[in-house]
């Protein structure tokens, strides 16, 4: 589903008066909180995080932070908005008489490495936009392609995921990686697939449901089709994403900078997250 | 169909056989002791039908022949609909009986899903206790409903209004996670449980009420106290005060032997380091076999010693008899989270043999008693140890069941690894694989029959749908992304599914109502009842 453009258009003057305050206000907050961390958002320091999360945090919170039997901390307000030293003394001391537990082995470092890591986590959109020619970049996206597969102000393709609200959803690295190498990581919904019928027909296109009995793939042509797995010789997932692999190649350095500058301002925070389909 | 009206069927009508609860029945031989209040097949009134916890209906106007036309007959859904349940409906004399998170719970016509009453416990989450959504249903006596709550408490319920009868508090002088395993009626006594044995903040305890009074006649904890039996085990510190072994599940029961056998949880105060409780850490990870009367542990057997992998052992232990060795035996199997199925004498404890149902790589080899002996890399470390089966175990605590005509046990099981650490786990089956089946176990050779995959990306994770068998020569079973499923119980062969649209956490059950046989499984936010199309 798409909005109309005068839908549009009320949709961001809503942004304006409602919400583009509120974030400003917790963009000063998050920077203002995270400078009483020693590590800030250093990358070593968000690295050796991510691996402590990984080891003692993840069981419960999942493995990127995103929920699981506990809390999703990348939404939490204490995660994203409560001052840093609340969250390092959250972290040493757990929540008494639930199921969160102490740390009191970890060293501080250790601590603010995780508060690093769950910060970066937390608050991708919160930092500065890239610079860049940003007028530039919006042209790139029409012409280098992008709109054919990807959603943008009310507009564009279907095959890759909605951009409207990317930048906040992704750093601006993450962004740089998913545009120069798309092959690393297939945005969930939208992974590449092959399957083969008995009948030896052939079809290509994105996972969009499986389960025990079906597969669900979406080709190029938008439509979807259904097939029984008993009527499959084969199904498999591809390394290789949908989206091309070569714009490292087909644009210039600063072409990129530009679509890049360009997609880091794509902060709508009203564009629903559109999930892939294992959100039972 | 169109169900005939409602008032031309009468709810209800044999309320209170209380006096038939108390009368256990000694099964000729070879049968299996039942209690007599659970011979009528129509019913289903335990979590796993009987307090055999063999989840096996004899009704079989469903079956192979005619499976493939079951059709939804209702659903119902949970109000406030953000509720979940993983619960087990009971059905007794043409009325059901649905809890949904300890906090709500409902009486409905089984043929019709129209309610006939509801009933809202005063609780608000937020005040400590557990995951209001993790109940697993009633118990069910006379006209008396049983459900543990968030806050650690027992209550009992009217069956004919709801009307709350009284609230018995099961708490100790420690933090509350709640009770969250369905009671069992044993004797005119309610056992439950309580949760919490990850926190490293309790001891596990079962109590026992008097099922009139709500009178609390004893407590039998998990984790002894110093000087009593089990506690050299322990080292001398305080860990023992935090041990967990919390039995959170529900056990069962045989009359004959007038035993409870009741699993245990995992060992505290952390559950991947086990440094500061040096020892077997008895008596978790254990069965017990418990009398009614006192809670006087008769025997026990400990599945894993020194559990460092969260792996408790929280399984059903199902109640067979059958041959052993060419004699009649009475058996105790348990599918175990540690990727083993154990057949133990339930008379004696006395350990027969344990057979790899799941893949694991942690055992050495096991003693000729029993006591398996642990490879020294499985341990958790510092650096991380990758151990199979994964936190989630072999398989959970989802109901397995057992068909008396094939001869099978069949079991929810999970193939994957994880990487263990001293101070947690992370669970990385996307680089290591991991799959959930529904296997068929030959209980006579301990080898796998056959095996169903559940397919798909959501199958991938950890899987808490439960299985039940039919005389129909069905098994009947779900899976995370939302299947309810029927096989032939013989061969494996997939007979019928149907998408609920929801994850399904829960067992399936069976019960017949205005003469006719329906089969009901608990999905995310309702109740799915299934008939034959007519």
């Amino acid at each position: 589903m798409r909005f109309v453009t005068g839908y549009a258009s009320a949709k961001a003057a809503l942004v304006i008066v409602s919400t583009l305050l509120p974030v400003a206000a917790d963009r000063a907050s998050a920077e203002e909180s995270d400078g009483g961390n020693p590590l800030g958002r250093d990358p070593e320091a968000i690295q050796a995080g991510d691996e402590l999360f990984h080891e003692r945090c993840a069981v419960c919170h999942g493995q990127r932070a995103q929920g699981a039997m506990a809390s999703n901390l990348v939404r939490t307000r204490t995660v994203r908005r409560g001052s840093v030293d609340a969250l390092f003394e959250l972290i040493r001391t757990g929540m008494p008489g639930t199921e969160m537990p102490p740390q009191p082995d970890l060293s501080d470092q250790s601590i603010w490495q995780i508060v690093s890591y769950l910060r970066s986590m937390a608050l991708p959109g919160q930092q500065p936009p890239l610079p860049g020619n940003v007028a530039a970049g919006r042209a790139l996206f029409e012409s280098a392609g992008c709109a054919g597969c990807h959603v943008l102000n009310g507009s564009g393709g279907f095959y890759g995921p909605p951009l409207d609200s990317i930048a906040i959803q992704k750093t601006s690295d993450q962004i740089r990686e998913d545009v120069l190498e798309p092959d690393a990581s297939q945005a969930y919904g939208h992974e590449s697939v092959a399957v083969e019928t008995l009948d030896g027909r052939s079809v290509e296109g994105v996972l969009k449901n499986e389960d025990t009995f079906l597969v669900l793939v979406q080709k190029a042509d938008g439509q979807v089709e259904v097939f029984r797995r008993s009527r499959l010789r084969l199904v498999e997932m591809q390394s290789r994403s949908r989206m091309p692999g070569d714009y490292g190649t087909r644009l210039s350095g600063e072409q990129i900078g530009d679509l890049l500058a360009f997609l880091d301002r794509q902060r709508d925070p009203f564009t629903p997250v559109v999930r892939g389909f294992g959100v039972y | 169909m169109a169900a005939p009206a409602p008032e031309m069927r009468t709810l209800g009508v044999t309320a209170a056989a209380a006096v038939l609860t108390l009368l256990a029945f000694n099964a000729p031989g070879g049968a299996q002791p039942l209690e007599e209040r659970h011979r009528n097949s129509a019913n289903w009134m335990s979590y796993d039908r009987d307090n055999t916890g063999r989840r096996y209906s004899e009704l079989d106007e469903i079956n192979r022949e005619n499976v493939a036309r079951l059709v939804p007959k209702w659903m119902f859904q949970y109000s406030p609909q953000q509720l979940r349940s993983e619960a087990t409906p009971l059905v007794r004399d043409e009325v059901m009986y649905l809890t949904a998170g300890g906090m709500r719970a409902f009486a409905l016509d089984p043929v019709t899903g129209r309610s006939i009453w509801r009933f809202d416990y005063p609780y608000t989450q937020g005040e400590g206790g557990s995951n209001p959504n993790w109940s697993r249903g009633f118990g069910l006596s006379g006209n008396r409903l049983y459900v543990g709550t968030p806050d650690c408490h027992l209550i009992a319920l009217d069956t004919r209004n709801g009307a709350m009868l009284w609230r018995s508090a099961v708490t100790a002088d420690q933090p509350c996670f709640g009770s969250t395993g369905a009671p069992i009626v044993a004797k005119n006594r309610v056992l439950v449980g309580i949760r919490g044995g990850d926190t490293g903040l309790v001891r596990g305890y079962l109590d026992a009420f008097n099922a009139e009074t709500g009178r609390r006649e004893w407590r039998f904890y998990t984790v002894p106290a110093p000087g009593n039996p089990g506690s050299e085990t322990w080292p001398d510190n305080d860990s023992w005060k935090a041990g967990g072994g919390t039995p959170w599940t529900s056990g069962t029961y045989d009359p004959e032997l007038d035993l409870l056998f009741w699993p245990t949880g995992n060992p505290g105060p952390k559950d991947f380091d086990g440094r500061n409780r040096e020892g077997d850490n008895l008596f978790t990870a254990t069965l017990l076999a418990l009398r009614p009367d006192d809670g006087e542990l008769v025997w026990h057997y400990q599945y894993t010693p020194h559990d460092e992998h969260d792996w408790d052992a929280n399984q059903t232990p199902v109640l067979v008899d059958a041959p052993w060795d060419g004699q009649p035996r009475k058996l105790l199997v348990h599918p175990n989270r540690n990727a083993f199925l154990y057949v133990l004498d339930r008379e004696t404890g006395e350990f027969l043999r344990a057979t790899e149902f799941a893949k694991q790589n942690w055992l050495d080899r096991f003693t000729p008693e029993g006591r398996p002996i642990r490879k020294p890399e499985a341990t958790p470390s510092t650096t991380g140890a990758l151990v199979c089966p994964d936190i989630h175990g072999g398989t959970n605590w989802q109901s397995p069941t057992y068909h008396p005509g094939t001869e099978l046990f069949y079991v929810m099981s999970r193939d994957a690894c994880g990487v263990f650490f001293r101070t947690g786990h992370s669970i990385d089956h996307l680089e290591t694989g991991a799959e959930n089946f529904l296997r068929a176990i030959d209980l006579e050779s301990g080898r796998i029959r056959w095996e169903i995959p559940l397919r798909g990306v959501e199958n991938r994770e950890v899987m808490f749908a439960g299985v039940m068998s039919t005389a129909g020569g069905l098994v009947f079973f779900g899976s995370r992304d939302g299947n309810f499923m029927a096989a032939d119980a013989a061969t494996g062969e997939v007979l019928w599914h149907f998408n609920t649209g929801g994850t399904i956490r829960a067992s399936p059950v069976t019960y017949e109502a205005n003469d006719r046989q329906f089969v009901a499984i608990t999905t995310k936010s309702g109740v799915f009842a299934f008939g034959l199309h007519e």
